[in-house]
């Protein structure tokens, strides 16, 4: 049940922001809104990380719920992210190397939006636990 | 009662995301948009220029954490 609400939520608010967007239409606007996506994401991470801790080690801002050794992690995973959307706007169409892996540019960029939306979910319940 | 608060928790959690994803979200569609405008399109030297401004909120972010890792109060 908790599934089915939070999938009916998240429909309701990307559906009420996708409606305000300009709808991509070229492979590099596509990889753009990734771009976009990722620096909001990082945004959001810097604002869910404690910044200063109390000499007895609890965190001085309330609702920053993430420890900076954790968001180095999710930071590098939006990293990789951003480095394979750059990598994917560069490649051949025949294809090339993602990151290690043979792809597409297509593949390259689904996989910097995969990994996107592995953020996205673990901030989200940082978010949900900061509250 | 629990899952009717547990949705109005994730529902704010979102809209906290969304304060700060869909002003980027607005920002590179507002330039895609203009380029159509002008009888243009979004070049990969506009993307560029979006990827140096990521590059440097990422290394901005990352200079946060580690001066944060570096105080001698954070719990390890």
């Amino acid at each position: 049940m908790k599934r089915i609400l939070a999938v009916i939520a998240l429909a309701l608010l990307l559906g009420g922001c996708a409606a305000n967007l300009t709808k991509p239409e070229t492979f590099i606007e596509r990889a753009a809104y990734a771009e976009a996506s990722a620096q909001g994401y990082i945004k959001t991470l810097s604002a869910l990380t404690c910044q200063k801790y109390t000499a007895a080690g609890v965190c001085a801002s309330p609702g920053r719920p993430l420890h900076p050794a954790r968001s180095v992690g999710y930071l590098d995973t939006l990293s990789k992210a951003r480095a394979a959307a750059k990598i994917a706007i560069g490649m051949p169409l025949t294809g090339g190397e993602c990151l290690g892996q043979p792809s597409t540019p297509e593949a390259c960029l689904a996989l910097a939006s995969s990994m996107l939306l592995e953020v996205e979910r673990i901030l989200t319940e940082a978010q949900t636990k900061g509250k | 009662m629990a899952e009717a608060l547990m949705l109005v928790q994730f529902l704010n959690a979102l809209a906290t995301a969304g304060a700060n994803i869909l002003p980027m979200l607005e920002k590179v569609s507002t330039l895609i948009q203009k380029r159509r405008t002008e009888g243009r399109i979004f070049t990969k030297e506009d993307l560029e220029a979006l990827l140096d401004e990521g590059d440097a909120l990422e290394a901005a972010a990352r200079k946060q954490f580690q001066d944060t890792l570096s105080d001698p109060n954070t719990p390890h």
